[in-house]
């Protein structure tokens, strides 16, 4: 393949050649236009000029988009109102072309055990192997995966790595975009840099990569945001006043246990956070961090079923969940699934004063004003307007990460919150997380894959 | 069974149930305050039964449920439905003597079953809910004059009233309190705070009474959304394959079709999917509606008057008494149609082609919304309600019809919709046989052949006119802005 001089939006491209069989890993952070250059190398992008244009050919695509159009179509499918039964979502083997005949790749992908389950009954790891083996059962010659490690434990990390190498054995041309230094893959044999809309650096990796790993170390965060600059704009805090005196108690789980249809995820958990515990939780794909997550949030049944007690509730003895969620802030994998609903980006942040995935409610001129101090903070101002679901899927993350922040709740949970932004971002974000830890403002329960998010505020450390 | 309620009723409650109907205002609800430390046990754990139990829960009331002895033994769905999220559940006897309110979610035809089974364990005073009337008022089922019944009938499928509320919103929601049953006056406040446990309360809530529920609900299923979408399946298909259109794709363009126009009616009502064609193609849409609704105008009208009469129901029981034999010839028939039997093509058709392409659809959409809504407002029930139960649904069969086409969507919708759908559908092929003459592939199949987009003025002004100024797009336009996510913040 071969581009020379393209535009398109936020990209030019001078000069960009890969040879058959070659395996790149395109870096850049999230606004770089990486993005873009990763839709022109899907066949993605319509309106772009070229003086030449020879993309990569029969081409497989993963992304973001993708996924997260496969999950709301796989919703639009559920059959649960007709079946008598919970649908568990459309058997993974039925997304693979001849399944039978590629019982080696299945195997070395280690997905064999999950060939029978159903869409929705899959880790995200498992979905995003299986979309690999969907577009590499289709016999294609090259691959294009956007932000491929995102989300996955150092396990799973190690696994998909695994698989792509085998892609790259077989002779399939690669291409990868990551955001992140410990993101760049041994099996890559070339890389390429994106910087302020430009390639900046592309050719064989040894002689590319101190120059590319310098860019995301270089490059500013779109997130800025100052516990300092929050006090001087005016209250912090957002609808619901809370007293946050220390040491008040905010959960506390005894003996617990969880899992999914019979099956312990985990059990004889203890766990008890009181203000300004800031508690890291780490532990493979799997081990029940989220399901943890989702029972203090009250989105799993098990909340009922355990000795919980929330803000000082014990759960299931006539609260509703509604009153808890007031002095929550949320950020999850499964929240920016859910949130695929109509609205603008700015509604999206003013929807976190209110717990809603949608706007139900009036809100008052200081509400949009707070939301817009919130959208400045994430460098997105001027999409205030734009449909949330329009925005980028990084874009889309510190939106709802400002979501979460707009109220500055008694608890914020964020679950990998940072997923799919790069760099210079995540560690913006932690940083603006430790100023909220050292002014006490809120308490944080964290989940994470990322060793370099474990930083030091947090005051305790959960493995699971 | 008993005998028609509705029939034993005097002509002046009769007028009354009927038109009872009435769009509740958000500050009319006090929370579940009401339910408060209530004991609540669900009969039957399926769509609607699970999702129902999982919102109230969460809205912090006291939910488990009871199943018939076999669903327990053998561990049936439902069980696991139960329990895998954690509720309690129990044999009848376990459970409903505590209860002090007992909702019944079982399906429709085993209402007369179940409630024969459950009443006499339920404890004096107690309420019985339900979320659908039939059996009160076609079987007119008597219920223990200490009882209290009362209805919270959400307008959509369960996983939607879950969803919904996970969201932090509801799906519009019909209650009522049966008035031959309310001894203590409470039935009403105890409706409102389930249907705000539901979520109900924020989308949309209205106070109407069982009589109009189950006329409208009947109305609605066997007319315009599945009988005339049944009815244009086949019709359309038939036409374009006498025509010539290749089968493939005909069988696509119905098959999907019926989904992406009413998409559009979903959002901005008939206006707005009449909207997405061209001028010319619009106003050959309106005029093919006004002749479709002057020719089915009869068939409506007696639907609705079998199902005022009560005829419907006494002979679909019947049917339900002799072992579905009509329903089961019914549906097999159904299997056998040419559309049923066509296979779809692979490639593509873009969105604004099934407008572009399928203009009988559009307008037989039109005609029947408009004629179901039209003939319930006539027959005194109340625009409100005439709007949840016309076009609001539309969508959902539409989408049942992409995903299963028509042998299937009939299988899964309720034994009523399905036996009704049938009575319409016979009636109105044949109904329609002079007019499908007149029809080639211009309104369905091709699309207009005419390249040049220009109309006369004034008849586009009038045709737009009468498009946006009926009833149905008036109350339509308000409802819609209390239930789309984007409701009147502005
Ligand atoms: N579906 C909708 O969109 C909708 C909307 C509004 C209102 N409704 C109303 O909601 C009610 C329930 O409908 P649904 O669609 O939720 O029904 P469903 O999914 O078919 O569930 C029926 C439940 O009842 C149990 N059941 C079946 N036969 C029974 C019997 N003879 N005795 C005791 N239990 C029995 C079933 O469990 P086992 O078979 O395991 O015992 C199952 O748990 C109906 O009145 C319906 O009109 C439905």
């Amino acid at each position: 393949m071969k581009i020379i001089n393209a535009n398109a939006h936020d990209l030019f491209v001078d000069r960009f050649e890969a040879g058959p069989g070659e395996a790149w890993c395109l870096v850049g952070t999230n606004r770089s236009g990486i993005d873009t250059f990763f839709k022109l190398l899907s066949g993605e992008l319509p309106d772009v000029t070229a003086e030449y244009l020879e993309l990569p050919e029969n081409t497989g695509v993963v992304s973001f988009k993708r996924q997260q159009a496969l999950f709301e179509e796989e919703l639009r499918k559920d059959d649960t109102d007709y079946l008598d039964r919970i649908d568990p979502g459309t058997r993974a083997a039925s997304f693979l072309n001849n399944p039978d005949d590629h019982g080696d790749l299945i195997k070395a992908f280690a997905m064999a055990d999950s060939m029978d389950k159903g869409y929705r009954q899959l880790s995200t790891g498992q979905s995003r192997k299986l979309m690999l083996l969907a577009q590499i059962t289709r016999g294609i010659e090259s691959l294009v995966v956007q932000a491929p490690y995102e989300g996955l434990d150092r396990a799973s990390c190690d696994e998909l790595d695994k698989a792509l190498a085998v892609c790259h054995q077989w002779g399939i041309q690669l291409f990868i975009t990551v955001h992140n230094q410990g993101d760049i893959p041994n099996w890559c044999t070339h890389v390429g840099g994106i910087a302020q809309g430009r390639i900046a650096h592309a050719g064989p990796r040894t002689e590319n990569l101190d120059q590319i790993e310098a860019i995301l170390r270089t490059d500013a965060p779109d997130f800025k945001a100052s516990v300092k600059e929050l006090v001087q704009t005016g209250n912090p805090s957002g609808r619901v006043g809370t007293s946050r005196e220390p040491g008040a108690e905010l959960v506390r789980l005894q003996k617990g246990s969880a899992g999914y249809g019979g099956k312990p995820v985990f059990s004889g958990l203890d766990l008890s956070i009181r203000t300004h515990d800031h508690t890291l939780v780490t532990g493979p794909n799997g081990c029940g961090k989220s399901t943890l997550l989702q029972m203090i949030i009250g989105d799993h049944p098990a909340c009922y079923q355990n000795d919980l007690r929330i803000f000082g509730i014990q759960r299931g003895t006539g609260e509703s969940i509604w009153e808890l969620k007031q002095h929550m802030g949320i950020v999850s994998p499964e929240l920016h699934r859910s949130y695929h609903v109509p609205g603008t980006t700015l509604h999206c942040i003013i929807s976190g004063l209110f717990d809603s995935i949608g706007l139900y409610q009036p809100y008052t001129p200081e509400d949009e004003k707070k939301a817009m101090e919130w959208l400045e903070r994430t460098g997105l101002a001027h999409e205030a307007h734009t449909p949330f679901r329009r925005l980028s899927y990084a874009d889309q993350r510190l939106v709802l990460i400002a979501r979460a922040l707009i109220k500055i709740p008694k608890l914020l949970i964020l679950d990998e919150a940072t997923q799919g932004l790069d760099e210079p971002n995540r560690q913006a974000v932690l940083d603006f997380l430790e100023q909220v830890a050292g002014e006490g403002l809120s308490t944080i329960l964290y989940v994470s894959h990322r060793g370099d998010e474990f930083r030091s505020f947090f005051t305790s450390h959960i493995r699971m | 069974m008993g005998e028609n309620y509705f029939n034993g009723l005097p002509l002046r409650l009769q007028l009354e149930e009927l038109s009872q109907c009435r769009f509740m205002d958000a500050s009319e609800f006090n929370g579940v305050e009401a339910l408060k430390g209530k004991k609540i046990v669900i009969v039957g754990c399926g769509a609607q039964g699970l999702h129902q139990g999982l919102n109230l829960r969460d809205s912090g009331l006291d939910v488990s449920y009871t199943l018939r002895e076999a669903a327990i033994s053998e561990k049936r769905q439902s069980w696991k439905n139960a329990t895998e999220n954690g509720f309690s559940v129990g044999t009848y006897e376990t459970m409903l003597p505590g209860a002090d309110l007992v909702i019944n979610l079982t399906p429709d035809k085993q209402h007369t079953n179940v409630i024969e089974a459950v009443m006499p364990l339920m404890k004096k005073d107690a309420c019985l809910s339900y979320s659908h009337g039939f059996n009160i008022v076609e079987e007119g089922m008597q219920i223990r004059e200490d009882l209290t019944v009362i209805m919270v009938a959400p307008k959509s499928p369960g996983t939607e009233v879950r969803e919904e509320y996970k969201r932090g919103f509801g799906v519009p929601t019909l209650i009522a309190v049966h008035r031959e049953n309310d001894p203590r006056g409470e039935g009403f406040e105890l409706a409102k705070a389930y249907a705000a446990g539901t979520g109900g309360h924020r989308a949309g809530v209205l106070d109407s009474s069982f009589v109009a529920e189950v006329k409208s609900d009947l109305m609605g299923e066997q007319t315009i959304l599945c009988g005339v979408l049944q009815m244009g399946s086949i019709l359309c298909y038939d036409k374009m394959i006498e025509q010539g259109v290749e089968a493939g794709y005909a069988s696509k363009l119905i098959q999907y079709g019926w989904e992406t126009i009413t998409e559009a009616l979903k959002h901005g009502g008939i206006t707005n999917m009449m909207d997405r064609l061209s001028n010319p193609a619009k106003i050959k849409a309106f005029d093919l509606s006004e002749q479709l609704k002057e020719i089915l105008a009869p068939l409506f009208n007696k639907h609705m008057d079998d199902i005022i009469s009560g005829h419907f129901s006494k002979t679909m029981m019947e049917d339900w008494a002799n072992d579905d034999v009509n329903l089961l010839k019914w549906r097999a028939e159904t299997a056998e149609t040419a559309f049923e039997k066509s296979t779809c093509t692979d490639a593509e058709i873009p969105e604004q082609e099934f407008f572009d392409k399928g203009i009988l659809m559009i307008a037989m959409v039109k005609a029947g919304v408009e004629l179901a809504y039209d003939t319930m407002v006539a027959s005194g029930i109340i625009e409100e309600s005439a709007y949840y139960e016309s076009l609001h649904e539309v969508p959902l069969i539409a989408n049942l019809i992409a995903r299963k086409r028509l042998y299937e969507m009939n299988v899964v919708i309720s034994d009523t919709a399905e036996y009704g759908c049938y009575l319409f559908a016979h009636q109105a092929v044949p109904m329609l046989e002079e007019f499908m003459k007149t029809i080639d592939t211009e309104a369905i199949g091709k699309g207009l052949e005419t390249t040049d987009n220009s109309v006369d003025n004034v008849r586009l002004i009038q045709v737009n006119e009468a498009i946006r100024s009926t009833s149905v797009e008036e109350v339509g336009r308000i409802l819609r802005s209390y239930m789309s996510a984007m409701k009147p913040i502005m």
